[in-house]
């Protein structure tokens, strides 16, 4: 029955059929994450780099989403990483970016864009996740390879922190408001 | 601000307009080459479908009857695969004509002409397919020890080494005495810290050098260098500090010593990833080589009997119509080559190269336009490799339909010029016999090689007496098949 079974399964398909598949998607996950398209495309582009290398060890096609998606989130990481040391002269009157690059546009419109920042890599890997690729916590613990309950834990302290920022923030505006009048 | 508000505003980012990949990805995904595990893959595939439809497999037959007429099918196709392989069988009909090289005919040589040195002469060559292919290390799918070499040199007592790597088994050196039968051995026989081997290469004397990686003392990858001179005993080159953090991963042996280059994965995009070379007269002592004019993914190093080839992506921006190919006579100062102006499309890197008889150079370059490229294309030098005419070929091309790529090139005394290509659909192999004008499939309709790559024995500078074709996967296994030249006895 075993030998029937194997024989029935899918054709296989090259890393080129399973890659396309999966491009839109990833894409959208690393905008999210890392808050632009250009970071994303990068992403990305690294990411199939690095799993066209790696595709020779995959040994379960039907894996292949997560499979990517892991090695993705894993160079969102790295990139958020090397982003924190890097001071970002906001650009907040330059409209035109928010507009032609989607996924800024997505965070502003959410009004979440100014929040993230609180957030280190792994907190914010969680939340993409969670919200925005609606993997249930589980999933993302199997995904990052961790004990549910840490991600449990960076939920936690991921959605605590932000809503702090997002007090805090409230708080500044009306004071310079106060000031203004 | 609440939780659960919070959340809810998380959750609306996804809620506009979706954004799709840039088309730029796309492009990126599908210039991608095959990769070997993906042609690994196909034979399997093959079987499958060819076996899919008996319905002896799938009826509700008992399983033993199942398993029965399983093994009867598999038997019946390896048999009949093996046996197409008696077809690929060409006899020359006359003597091999001097050694001389002619003079150019084809190209203006530039101002730096490379001066010809006592070039050695490729053997004449006859391929000759065994009726059952001899298998690489054991033939039990799933042995991890069962490996391909996927390069190899000659040894100063006419053996062989290689170097057998992923997918095509674990990486590890494989020897042979004659081509036909392989022994393997893990890394930890030349360095217990050893990750990978990548590549090879010999010199006139027999010393063998092998190039690649190890796991340096605080957990990064250094690359690594090693030389034997008899392939079974190996020392590492006297300064390994030369090649720290940076994977070292072709070499090869030319008129005036080794060049290896190294490049690391872990940069993100093709266009930054810097190429380092190293050059060595004895195999021994290395230095690192300032001024390689290459980036990116590609890159390869060829020697031939005048100087060393250089191909990959340009570090420079320019010259886009000039061919991402530099000829050194010393393999240390590159000179960029130039292209005829009939190679009517910009020229991808050179993948393969070999010497003809009468001393020019043919090779193929890459489909990719990482480095401004577009096409396969077959491209000749009658002058060592500082200037390159495209050479039209028919049949090889425009009947593959996907696009075609080129794993390995190698020429006869007889202007016999044998490839082993592969593409999205097929692995096949083709022999010109006009000059590369027009090709016909070596194996015709009786059955498709498999074939995967084409390990050379002794190709042109280095040039020896026999010549193995390595090929990937006949159903789960890993098959050689040996070639010899007239003037050798089977082994």
């Amino acid at each position: 029955m075993e030998a029937a079974l194997a024989l029935a399964a899918p054709w296989p398909v090259t890393y080129v059929e399973l890659a396309e598949q999966v491009l839109d998607d990833a894409y959208r996950l690393a905008g999210y994450i890392l808050g632009e398209s250009t970071e994303a495309e990068d992403a990305v582009q690294e990411a199939l780099t690095r799993s066209w290398q790696a595709w020779p060890t995959l040994r379960d096609q039907a894996r292949f989403e997560p499979w990517f998606d892991r090695i993705l989130v894993n160079i969102c990481r790295d990139r958020l990483r090397k982003k924190r040391g890097i001071r970002i002269e906001e650009l907040n009157d330059d409209l035109a970016v928010y507009i032609e690059d989607p996924f800024r546009a997505a965070l502003a419109r959410a009004e979440v864009d100014s929040l993230l920042h609180v957030l280190n890599p792994d907190q914010r890997i969680v939340v993409g996740l969670r919200f925005w690729k609606d993997l249930s916590l589980q999933q993302i613990a199997d995904m990052l390879d961790v004990p549910l309950g840490t991600v449990q834990s960076r939920l936690h302290y991921a959605l605590r922190a932000l809503r702090e920022e997002a007090e805090r923030t409230t708080r500044a505006n009306g004071l310079s408001a106060e000031v203004r009048r | 601000m609440n939780e659960k508000d919070l959340e809810q505003r998380l959750r609306s980012v996804v809620d506009g307009p979706k954004p799709s990949a840039p088309p730029s990805l796309h492009r990126f995904l599908r210039d991608l080459p095959e990769t070997q595990a993906d042609r690994r893959r196909r034979p399997l595939g093959v079987l499958r479908q060819t076996l899919g439809w008996l319905p002896g497999l799938f009826s509700p037959a008992p399983l033993a009857r199942r398993v029965q007429v399983l093994a009867a099918v598999s038997m019946a196709l390896v048999i009949g695969l093996a046996g197409a392989g008696i077809l690929l069988s060409m006899r020359h009909t006359s003597p091999p004509p001097a050694a001389t090289p002619s003079p150019s005919t084809s190209t203006p040589t530039a101002s730096a002409t490379p001066r010809r040195s006592s070039p050695v002469s490729p053997s004449p060559l006859r391929l000759t397919l065994p009726n059952n292919p001899i298998w690489v290390g054991t033939t039990q799918y799933g042995n991890e020890d069962q490996a391909l070499p996927v390069v190899v040199a000659s040894t100063s007592d006419g053996a062989y080494v290689g170097v057998s790597a992923p997918p095509y088994g674990q990486y590890g050196i494989v020897r042979s005495r004659g081509g036909l039968y392989w022994d393997w051995s893990p890394l930890s026989e030349i360095d217990p810290k050893l990750t990978a081997l990548s590549s090879i290469a010999s010199d006139a004397t027999g010393r063998i050098v092998v190039v690649g990686a190890a796991e340096g003392v605080d957990g990064s990858i250094d690359g690594r260098v090693y030389f034997s001179d008899d392939g079974a005993t190996w020392q590492p080159a006297t300064d390994q500090s030369v090649f720290a953090g940076i994977v070292v991963r072709t070499v090869a042996h030319g008129p005036l010593g080794y060049v290896a280059l190294g490049w690391n994965d872990t940069s993100q995009v093709d266009a930054i990833r810097p190429v380092t070379e190293w050059f060595s007269a004895d195999g021994l002592s290395w230095t690192r080589v300032s001024g390689v004019p290459i980036q990116g993914t590609y890159a390869y190093v060829f020697a031939t009997a005048w100087g060393y080839l250089l191909s990959g992506s340009p570090l420079e921006t320019g010259n886009a119509d000039q061919p991402p190919f530099w000829y050194s006579p010393d393999g240390q100062n590159w000179q960029r080559s130039t292209a005829a102006d009939n190679a009517t499309q910009k020229l991808g890197p050179l993948s393969c190269v070999t010497l003809l008889y009468d001393g020019e150079l043919i090779g193929f370059t890459k489909p990719s336009n990482l480095s401004g490229g577009s096409g396969t294309q077959l491209v000749k030098s009658a002058d060592g490799g500082l200037n390159w005419n495209e050479i039209k070929s028919e049949g090889l091309f425009s009947s593959m339909g996907a696009p075609l790529q080129v794993a390995s090139l190698a020429a006869s005394a007889e202007q016999q010029w044998l490839v082993a290509t592969y593409n999205e659909a097929n692995s096949r192999l083709y022999v010109s016999t006009d000059g590369g004008m027009t090709w016909n499939q070596a194996v015709g309709d009786r059955g498709n090689p498999l074939g995967m790559m084409l390990v050379e024995l002794g190709n042109g500078y280095q040039g020896t007496h026999k010549k193995v074709l390595a090929f990937g996967a006949l159903a789960e296994h890993l098959g050689v098949w040996l070639a010899v030249d007239q003037e050798a006895d089977l082994p």
